[in-house]
């Protein structure tokens, strides 16, 4: 082939040439030039001054001499380019023979694979970038863990404590409250009135520290998973009734007036009447508690709109929840603003359990507020059958 | 004053700093953005080093190799031909010091003489180590190298790491 043609295609196909004799001394240079030397060369130079990159294969370039080596070559060799680049090249290192096939000395190309070099850097460079913020990931995630496990820990630790804890004082409260009955009596002896007031006094504080507890011992018993229903087709009015029968004198004594409105020919509910009567009590005790004296308390019993359930509705007209505290009014220990401005008591543990509790029975909770215009709530429980 | 090359390679995986080693000894410069190597780089510098009543002056030509494991393949013609080799782990991954041993076992095999030396990268991030020195010493007690706490961003015995590795290889 005409030296000319050779001499641009490997121009055009951006490679280089040099041929070494057997000292490595270069004796010829060709193609795209500027491609083989990483430093200018003037005049003689060997293979080393021209590819630092050889330095250190002496004895491959010795092999190729020896013929015992047929082909050497280095892939993806970067090199600075003046403008502050990278160029990347392969190259090889060939045995150069003479017409007799004797081994005369070396012949080293250089290619420039720049384009794809620049491609599988960037690809690399994605790989790798995703590769540490996936082991930081991992890193994270595993200290999470340890972290959550450390906390799960704590919080068992502080479930256990209550629980002995509320165990330990209801005893002896059990005890302080049945005497306080026994007193009031008047089995033993007849009270003047202010003993009467005073032991009155001593019992409702009692009743309210059992109360308590009662509650602390139902939240331990709810995170634990150890609240067990009985569940069985129960009449939701019945049991609405009985709960408004229990605290109306509480209403009639702040001339609060109560509404009950059931829907006829209702279906039974499927639910735990023990907890079904907690739930309506601790909603109907907020109502009472949370609304002015000669105001008005609806409860409301209907098929639910969602399909195979029955919902009561509690409605008030008392101080209502912030729009700020609405998020956080069923987390355990909280207290509203509001209910805490009326200077109700209470531990705020009760919205808690009767949302467990709801949610025990496949039921929902939820609730419409305006501060100082009331509240309305509601819960479903699954109907029988 | 006599001038004898060696070549020395970089041998660690992706990201542990092998680039910014090179780059803090041969230009005394740090770039705290991440560029992965494809490839081979190989840079040189030439170091002054005793050797027997005499200095001797060394050129290390170091090949900063890709530590991704996609050019794994193509290693064993990179290493041909190495004197020596500085294996490199990053201080704050734990996993860096276990690959160490594989680099070792194919710069070995093609290089049974080669002399090397452990950089345990990345000292200056001390709020982020996962290893701790001892981890580092025993590795390299097993390897029956030396080992040192650099840091390319601080320069922190770097310059110490290079001039061993050359004293090693005269």
């Amino acid at each position: 082939m005409d030296p000319t043609i050779i001499e641009a295609i490997l121009q055009d196909r951006k490679i280089a040439y040099a041929i070494a004799d057997r000292k490595l001394n270069v004796v010829a240079l060709g193609g795209e030039v500027e491609l083989i030397s990483a430093t200018r060369i003037r005049g003689e130079c060997t293979l080393f001054d021209l590819t630092p990159e050889l330095v250190g294969n002496e004895a491959t370039l010795a092999d190729i001499l020896a013929g015992q080596l047929p082909r050497f070559e280095l892939a993806w060799v970067n090199r600075d380019t003046v403008d502050g680049k990278i160029s990347y090249l392969t190259m090889v290192e060939l045995p150069y023979r003479d017409h007799n096939g004797q081994i005369v000395g070396i012949v080293h190309l250089v290619d420039d694979v720049t384009e794809m070099g620049s491609l599988k850097q960037h690809l690399a460079q994605q790989r790798n970038e995703l590769r540490l913020l996936r082991d930081e990931l991992t890193r994270q995630n595993l200290e999470l863990g340890v972290a959550i496990t450390e906390l799960q820990e704590l919080d068992e630790l502080k479930s256990r404590f209550i629980s002995v804890a509320a165990h330990e004082l209801r005893t002896p409260l059990t005890s302080i409250s049945g005497y306080l009955e026994v007193l009031l009596e008047e089995e033993m002896s007849p009270l003047t009135s202010d003993q009467r007031e005073y032991i009155e006094i001593v019992r409702s504080s009692t009743d309210r520290m059992l109360n308590i507890i009662t509650n602390l011992l139902d939240v331990t018993r709810i995170e634990a998973g150890r609240i067990e229903l009985v569940l069985q087709p129960a009449d939701l009015s019945k049991l609405v009734q009985a709960v408004v029968a229990e605290i109306k004198p509480q209403l009639e004594a702040k001339a609060k007036r109560l509404k009950l409105h059931a829907a006829p020919d209702l279906p039974p509910a499927l639910c735990d009447k023990n907890r079904a009567i907690q739930i309506i009590e601790n909603l109907l005790s907020n109502a009472a508690k949370y609304t002015p004296q000669e105001s008005q308390i609806a409860v409301n019993i209907a098929l639910a709109k969602e399909e195979g359930f029955l919902e009561i509705s509690v409605v008030d007209n008392g101080v209502g929840i912030s729009a700020e505290d609405q998020d956080k009014i069923f987390s355990r220990f909280f207290r509203s603003k509001s209910a805490v401005a009326v200077g109700a008591s209470g531990a705020g543990l009760g919205l808690h359990i009767t949302r467990s509790l709801v949610e025990l029975h496949g039921g929902r909770i939820w609730f419409e507020s305006k501060l100082g215009q009331g509240s309305t709530f509601h819960v479903t429980f699954p109907i029988a059958g | 004053m006599a001038n004898v090359s060696k070549k020395v390679c970089l041998l660690g995986d992706f990201a542990v700093g092998k680039t910014s080693l090179v780059r803090r000894f041969v230009y005394n410069r740090f770039d705290d953005k991440y560029l992965s190597t494809i490839g081979v780089k190989v840079s040189r510098k030439t170091v002054s080093v005793p050797h027997h009543d005499q200095i001797m002056a060394l050129t290390l030509m170091l090949w900063d190799l890709a530590g991704s494991e996609e050019f794994s393949a193509m290693r064993a013609s990179y290493l041909r031909g190495a004197a020596g080799g500085i294996l490199v782990c990053d201080l704050t991954r734990p996993e860096t010091l276990n690959s160490l041993f594989s680099y070792v076992e194919d710069l070995s095999r093609l290089n049974p003489k080669a002399r090397l030396i452990l950089a345990a990268n990345k000292h200056d991030l001390v709020d982020q180590h996962q290893l701790s020195e001892t981890e580092i010493a025993t590795a390299a007690d097993q390897l029956n190298i030396s080992y040192y706490l650099t840091s390319a961003k601080t320069g922190n015995e770097v310059e110490s790491l290079f001039r061993q590795l050359g004293r090693q290889l005269i």
